[in-house]
């Protein structure tokens, strides 16, 4: 009953230049302007080579009996960890070519960082901050009465940040950003239906509410994800962009788009206002975006990591960049789940609204 | 003759005003039924009701012996309903909307073609099928929003002002057309400003006002309600006595 309805309405969203060029044209601008404009900052990430570094004692705290341990965990992560109890700090580093040196004060730390070696300096500041964590850990422990963990086993097994390109990054993540902003593809449409009353014509054809969800839903999702595929595989093509385990990632960017414009369509189900609905999508996309790693790199976000994880943008984006740059990711399987009860979740208030919509005026 | 469609004290309010008071109406099968009223007199509203667009505060509609809101999936499947708005989508072909809107009714394949073909026929654009919406001009868009609402050969057609600012020769088709139709047998229901259209072609009128209807008949009772000489009198004047001079501001 409804095929015909949705076919008519994919040639809807096809036929509109506005939707070509926010799913299409948008993104691919994007990625070329950001990855080439951010493509220092993330030269900063290439891969590190051993490297050696320095430190010195000049008051206890917390970390200076474990010492013995941070050297050994150094050393499996191929950082060479010498003392050097004495001289100028700068000159110590200039005349030894040590990438970083940690200065260990009493109840502080203070981590020199060398301009010419900024991605071993990284590994290095994130080497001390597990290192202090594990420790915390530890002591927390100890005074709860369980069991204290064993530092050196935690502190070898760091996973360092996997290395990637700006427009690898970039290149995924607008991709990702664009598709969450799918809700504008039906504007067209929905704005017609009620400027012109068209959703009435539907109900007197004795249209269920799912019905007319499911109408739209579908048709919309079907040209997001192919308007975000198109753009994916020219960006790709131009920019030379590294997606990692294509059938995951499709999976991922699929549902991500069922999860977007069902967010979007409940909305207007709710507000019964295009606009509204734009705006508030917009905003929400925004901000998910921003502590997803949209416009700065969740790599080196300061946000906290449980602020980022209620983003499913953030899921999206770590899972693709870790599938690009490692093959493999823990947020896929998390990012699939959430996605997939948010599309659920998100479409079942959009018909119970519609409903009680359609209950406060008609039969 | 039969009865199509009852309404028994269908009432609507909104908030504390009574929009459609108590209506009691009788659409006889066969015949052209002209609703007249000023504005804000409740015709839209009753019609909405009719369609199961807006749900009555009290009352019901009973359509082909049955209540419509209790058996609305199958009893609307026998209703054409062509709004005052030209619900159709300009960036859609003349034959994509019909196909889109009596798709609706379940008619699909080679039904559905034949059916796309006989309904832009039927009003005309057959020629222009392949035409976007959005060139065309306001009589033809008004005749393709017929042919989207009759694809599926309703016996009751119910139309809502459907000649509103389009040529005279457009009006003259499209009111030859709903005789058409009411000959080939179906139901019409018309509501209209225009009194000289409603006089034309309905073989009853009501006329409403304040959510009640205030006098039914053929044009000719109507007239004698006020005079006796009927060709002294237009309806408009008829329908001017009996509603007011008043304007109308809602």
């Amino acid at each position: 009953m409804i095929r015909y309805l949705m076919k008519n309405y994919i040639k809807l969203m096809c036929r509109s230049s506005m939707n070509i060029i926010l799913i299409v044209v948008a993104p691919i601008i994007l990625i070329a302007v950001l990855s080439s404009a951010f493509s220092s900052l993330m030269a900063s990430y290439e891969e590190a080579e051993s490297f050696g570094a320095g430190y010195r004692v000049l008051g206890e705290n917390m970390m200076t009996p474990y010492i013995d341990a941070l050297k050994e965990a150094c050393e499996e992560n191929d950082i060479s960890l010498v003392e050097y109890p004495e001289g100028d700090v700068e000159d110590v580093m200039r005349s030894n070519g040590l990438a970083g040196f940690v200065e260990f004060n009493e109840d502080s730390y203070t981590i020199y960082k060398s301009s010419e070696h900024e991605t071993e300096g990284q590994i290095l500041e994130y080497m001390m901050s597990s290192f202090e964590r594990n420790i915390e850990i530890g002591m927390t422990s100890a005074v709860t009465g369980q069991q204290i963990p064993e530092t050196e086993l935690n502190i070898t097994e760091h996973d360092f940040m996997p290395a990637v390109d700006a427009t690898d990054y970039y290149g995924i993540v607008e991709i990702v950003y664009f598709l969450w902003c799918g809700i504008v593809c039906v504007a067209g449409i929905v704005n017609n239906e009620k400027k012109f009353k068209i959703i009435q014509k539907l109900r007197v054809a004795g249209l269920s509410e799912t019905k007319i969800y499911l109408s739209k839903f579908i048709p919309t999702a079907a040209v997001v994800s192919l308007g975000i595929l198109i753009a994916a595989v020219t960006s790709s093509l131009l920019f030379g962009i590294h997606w990692g385990s294509i059938p995951l990632s499709v999976l991922i960017v699929f549902l991500a788009v069922t999860a977007a414009v069902s967010m979007g369509l409940m909305f207007y189900t709710i507000f019964d206002n295009i606009v509204a609905t734009i705006m508030v999508t917009f905003a929400i996309v925004w901000i998910c975006g921003f502590y997803g790693g949209s416009f700065e790199t969740y790599l080196f976000s300061s946000h906290p990591e449980f602020i980022k994880e209620l983003s499913p943008i953030y899921y999206c984006n770590r899972a693709l960049i870790e599938l690009s740059v490692q093959g493999s990711s823990d947020y896929a399987v998390k990012g699939i789940a959430i996605l997939t009860v948010m599309t659920l979740v998100t479409s079942a208030i959009a018909i119970l609204a519609g409903r009680l919509r359609k209950r406060g005026s008609a039969c | 003759m039969d009865v199509i469609l009852k309404t028994k004290d269908l009432t609507r309010k909104y908030d504390d005003r009574i929009v459609v008071d108590n209506l009691n109406l009788e659409i006889r099968k066969g015949e052209i039924f002209g609703l007249l009223g000023p504005n804000g007199a409740g015709k839209s509203t009753t019609m909405n009701m009719i369609c199961n667009i807006v749900k009555p505060t009290l009352g019901s509609v009973e359509f082909m012996g049955e209540d419509l809101r209790k058996n609305s999936r199958d009893l609307m499947k026998h209703i054409g309903f062509i709004p005052q708005d030209l619900a159709i989508h300009n960036k859609l072909k003349a034959w994509e909307n019909v196909e889109l809107f009596t798709s609706l009714y379940g008619i699909k394949g080679a039904d559905l073609k034949k059916a796309i073909d006989e309904s832009l026929d039927y009003v005309g654009l057959l020629e222009r099928r392949n035409d976007y919406a959005g060139k065309f001009s306001g009589g033809m868009k008004r005749r393709l929003n017929i042919a989207c609402a009759i694809g599926h050969h309703p016996d009751l057609l119910i139309f809502d002002e459907p000649t509103v600012g389009i040529d005279p020769q457009s009006r003259n088709f499209i009111l030859d057309k709903i005789k058409e139709s009411n000959s080939n047998g179906a139901t019409v229901i018309y509501t209209s400003h225009y009194m000289e259209e409603v006089e034309a072609i309905c073989t009853r009128i009501a006329i409403m006002d304040n959510g009640k209807i205030i006098a039914t008949g053929t044009s000719e009772e109507l007239k004698k309600l006020v005079v006796d000489d009927t060709d002294s009198i237009t309806l408009e004047e008829v329908f001017l006595t009996l509603t007011g001079k008043k304007l109308r501001d809602i």
